[in-house]
């Protein structure tokens, strides 16, 4: 199972347009594959995973999992329908796309990269380690967590993905994400460079008006959450470049 | 000396610039962290900080999900990392506010990153080829046609982000540079 998640790592690491992640899929579930399976059968289940493939890579090991369930009970002599494990796998990869790509990519990355630029400004070199830390963690976990409940089947995988809450966190996190630019603004305002290395608080006392009047208009939804952060990003990088 | 630094800087900027959409996905490539590690190998981490931070407000909305393809971030910050660094050697280092140096240098290297898209785009279409040498790996029996296959479709990717911050960095400060009559440091 950790040797499935570690070389998901790599999924993408061959992308083509005909099969998209088809080839690093292969790639990952191999070595599962060669436990279960004997080696004349191994040579028809590969040739069935080099189908077309893609998904959310962060996500990539649930498909991963339930496919893995539906060949160890294909290897126990139960009948296992291609034509549906093929339904599967991109319904599956379909689904965990769009969940991944809200949640991960346009939600969590935007607001954790804030966050370091933040801890940057107020003088922090290696704000990034933290980053990348977090990261790791995010990374890694869900990996690993995607193998062990897609083992358990897909109702496993739906419940273990109702229990993520993504539409709501994904909320949240765009709403930080706007507060934390605010205070981006308001550190940057009060010192251009200079937080960098001195007037940290003095920025953090005049990021509290920009975030107040963010939370505010995040509060009447009367702008979208991206909208504001955009406009927020804008305004920080003119003051950094030009005052 | 300065040729070499340059040289494994890219190298570093290129290997990092691979996490961005091909492996790992930790947000190495960000540019926060991009900044800071290729300004650490180039001799000067502020400048790599204050290129990272400016990339960073660029970049923060940016989303290299599925087959889309967005500018490479990491190319970008790498490029105008070691351009900052270099143009700051010869005289006094350059304000990070007021002067030209950054808006100048971060105009490269998001044509750099912009180049970047359109490469990688190639490139996916040229990974075909090890899909399909693959499928004929397994299909005559070769079941590690597969990691190889997989794995080999890296060495191109690596080499074209190297080659695209190298000219993109040996191109402005031998060519472009010189012939634009800017200040020392870029006053």
């Amino acid at each position: 199972m950790v040797s499935v998640a570690l070389r998901s790592l790599l999924l993408e690491a061959s992308w083509n347009y005909r099969g998209m992640q088809n080839l690093g899929f292969c790639f990952s579930i191999m070595p599962a594959l060669k436990k279960l399976t004997t080696k004349e059968a191994l040579r028809s289940a590969a040739m069935r995973h080099l189908a077309f493939f893609n998904t959310n890579p962060y996500l990539s090991t649930f498909v991963m999992g339930t496919v893995l369930q539906a060949e160890a009970l294909r290897a126990g002599g139960q009948e296992v329908d291609e034509e549906r494990l093929s339904q599967l796998k991109s319904s599956l990869g379909g689904a965990l796309g769009a969940m991944g790509d809200e949640l991960i990519w346009s939600s969590a990355k935007p607001c954790l990269c804030a966050a370091a630029v933040l801890v940057a400004l107020m003088g922090h070199t290696w704000a990034f380690i933290w980053l990348v830390g977090c990261f790791v963690i995010i990374n890694l976990s869900l990996r690993v967590m995607g193998v062990v409940v897609g083992i358990r089947g897909r109702e496993a995988v739906q419940r273990a993905l109702e229990s993520l809450s993504p539409r709501r966190r994904s909320a949240s996190l765009r709403r930080v994400t706007c507060v934390l630019l605010g205070a981006i603004v308001g550190v940057v305002l009060a010192g251009g460079w200079r937080p960098v290395a001195q007037s940290a608080q003095v920025g953090l006392l005049t990021a509290v008006p920009v975030v107040v009047v963010v939370s505010f208009l995040l509060r009447g939804r009367k702008v979208s959450s991206a909208r504001i952060g955009i406009g927020l990003c804008l305004v920080t990088l003119l003051t950094l470049l030009l005052v | 000396m300065v040729l070499g630094t340059v040289v494994i800087a890219s190298l570093l900027g290129a290997i990092i610039a691979l996490d961005d959409n091909v492996v790992l996905r930790v947000m190495l490539a960000q540019p926060i962290a991009c900044g800071v590690l290729v300004g650490l190998v180039m001799g000067d981490v502020r400048s790599g900080l204050i290129v990272g931070l400016i990339f960073e407000l660029l970049w923060v909305f940016d989303i290299p999900a599925g087959g889309f393809i967005s500018q490479n971030p990491a190319i970008g910050t790498a490029v105008t990392t070691i351009l900052y660094v270099l143009v700051s050697q010869p005289g006094a280092r350059p304000a990070p506010q007021g002067g030209l140096a950054l808006p100048i240098l971060a105009i490269v290297g998001i044509g750099a990153a912009v180049l970047s898209v359109a490469a990688t785009k190639r490139l996916r279409h040229f990974n075909e080829r090890f899909y399909a040498r693959a499928v004929r790996g397994v299909a005559s029996g070769r079941l590690s046609s597969v990691w190889r296959n997989h794995l080999a479709a890296l060495v191109p990717m690596l080499l074209k982000n190297f080659a695209i911050i190298l000219v993109a960095v040996l191109g402005t400060k031998f060519a472009i540079l010189p012939r634009a009559g800017l200040p020392a440091g870029f006053g």
